[in-house]
């Protein structure tokens, strides 16, 4: 009786980690997991000044329906030479990719030219107010603004974002 | 039985003692018999050797006490030092809190061209001596090396060859005040200096010197513009009430870096060092024409509009009163 138990207990380990090898998910050609994740959003958005420092002053705005993101920087900061940091949701990839090294961009296309109006701005950071006007009006997107696609885990689903930069008024 | 085997082991035992008592004592090395000597750089190894600033060397000497004592130490510079290079006539040790104990052991060195010599006056037979070469001008850019010496009375003499160590060719200005109202124009371009600080004053006594001004800096206490460097070039817009001196076309290039902490603009604080290779390195591509929110331990790049000279400013303190910045600069 207790050979036996024993017996058993291999071949139930035995087929258990031959389990454990087989591939559930196949690679990309980025070396990355195929996953059955269906979300495809942008979570979030900064950018670095050459002096490493963020030059966004409040969060940054992002609409996953209108698929926009907006960065409110400080006044006077400059948009040639930007480090762009675009969070994603989980086990999605971005296209164009942000080079790990010397990842430099000019984002100076993406500045949107807006005439401000009272409750746009409160101590410094821009309100929903301004976000949902900018949101509301595609059409006055600049032309040159910068866009990047997110593609979901599952590699499956694809949306392109229009990222746009509003330098705020002199603070 | 278990007597014969508790017989055997000391047997053993005994056999083992008497075999390793055998041998003679054998010293690790061979014993000194004559003067000795050795030297290292205290200077850190990575710090770039400036003009003006010294290299520090720590010559230590020895000759057994049965044949005398130590006369006399010397250096010979390849190229010589600047006034104030000297040996400490104090001989060094560490006490068991760490700190270095002087004791007198010679009298005050002489220095005459490129040689350094001390004289023991002390009745010594050891000593560590400290040899502090102040760069001279002419070695910017050369390599410089030295030869320690040492005699003993009972003749022997010995020699220690250190180096060759490469000169840097940037200059270094240190604790330039900048006042937003007054002394606010920034110059690269000097030969002796690394950069030269002229007033409003200056400029209004005398106009031509507007060409030389690189930079100009301002104040404002809004929080988005703050201290800031200003080129020609830079939008008006980001520079509220400060005026450029008529004649001023500079457009010098910078582009903003924060936390480049230089131990040498920073005072001994922090273990970063800008060489003469940084400023070769440097890739200026990425650079505008002004730079704001400038604030402590923050620094700046720059390259004057003619691409002469590149130069870091690292920014000691920024009150709102004005700022103090050191200068690394160097000739392309």
């Amino acid at each position: 009786m207790k050979e036996y138990s024993i017996k058993i207990i291999c071949l139930s380990l035995l087929l258990f980690f031959a389990g454990a090898c087989s591939n559930d998910f196949p690679i990309d050609e980025d070396g990355l997991l195929i996953t059955d994740r269906e979300e495809c959003y942008v979570s979030n958005f900064d950018l670095l000044h050459t002096d490493g420092q963020t030059i966004r002053v409040g969060n940054a705005y992002v609409d996953t329906l209108a698929q926009v993101a907006i960065a409110y920087v400080r006044f006077g900061a400059p948009l040639t030479t930007l480090w762009p940091r675009i969070s994603l949701c989980e086990d999605a990839k971005l296209t164009p990719k942000i080079p790990s090294y010397n990842g430099w961009t000019d984002f100076s296309g993406s500045k949107m030219v807006i005439d401000f109006v009272e409750g746009d701005w409160s101590s410094g950071s821009a309100t929903n107010q301004l976000s949902e006007r900018i949101v509301a009006n595609p059409s006055s997107f600049p032309s040159s603004a910068k866009r990047y696609t997110v593609i979901s885990g599952n590699r499956k689903i694809k949306k392109e974002y229009t990222f746009l930069i509003v330098e705020r008024p002199l603070q | 039985m278990k007597l014969k085997i508790r017989y055997f082991v000391v047997l053993t035992l005994a056999c083992l003692g008497v075999m390793s008592c055998d041998q003679d004592i054998v010293l690790m090395g061979d014993p000194v018999t004559k003067l000795t000597n050795d030297c290292i750089k205290r200077s850190l190894p990575i710090a770039p050797n400036l003009v003006g600033q010294e290299i520090e060397f720590a010559y230590a000497m020895a000759l057994p006490k049965e044949l005398g004592k130590l006369a006399s130490a010397q250096v010979v510079a390849s190229i010589p030092g600047a006034s104030g290079t000297y040996f400490d006539p104090n001989s060094y040790h560490t006490n068991a809190s760490g700190q270095d104990i002087p004791v007198l052991v010679a009298a005050e060195s002489q220095t005459s061209g490129t040689a350094t010599s001390i004289q023991f006056t002390a009745d010594t037979c050891a000593a560590t001596l400290r040899y502090y070469y102040i760069i001279p001008e002419e070695a910017r850019g050369k390599e410089v090396s030295f030869t320690f010496s040492a005699k003993a009375s009972n003749g022997q003499s010995v020699e220690y060859k250190m180096g060759p160590y490469k000169i840097s060719t940037m200059h270094m200005t240190r604790n330039l005040s900048l006042t937003p109202d007054e002394q606010c124009y920034i110059s690269f371009r000097n030969n002796a200096e690394a950069a030269v600080i002229y007033s409003k004053s200056q400029l209004a006594a005398d106009p031509s010197l507007a060409s030389q001004v690189d930079i100009v800096y301002g104040y404002h206490t809004n929080a988005d513009l703050s201290h800031a460097f200003y080129a020609a070039g830079s939008p008006e817009a980001y520079r509220p009430n400060v005026v450029f001196p008529s004649g001023f076309s500079n457009a010098t290039k910078m582009i903003q870096e924060y936390g480049l902490r230089d131990r040498q603009l920073s005072d001994l604080q922090y273990s970063h060092f800008i060489d003469d290779l940084d400023f070769q390195a440097v890739n200026m591509d990425r650079s505008i024409h002004h730079a704001l929110l400038l604030k402590e331990e923050a620094g700046v790049w720059v390259e004057t509009a003619d691409g002469a000279y590149r130069a870091f400013v690292f920014v000691n303190k920024a009150a709102a009163t004005g700022m103090t910045v050191s200068v690394k600069r160097y000739k392309m």
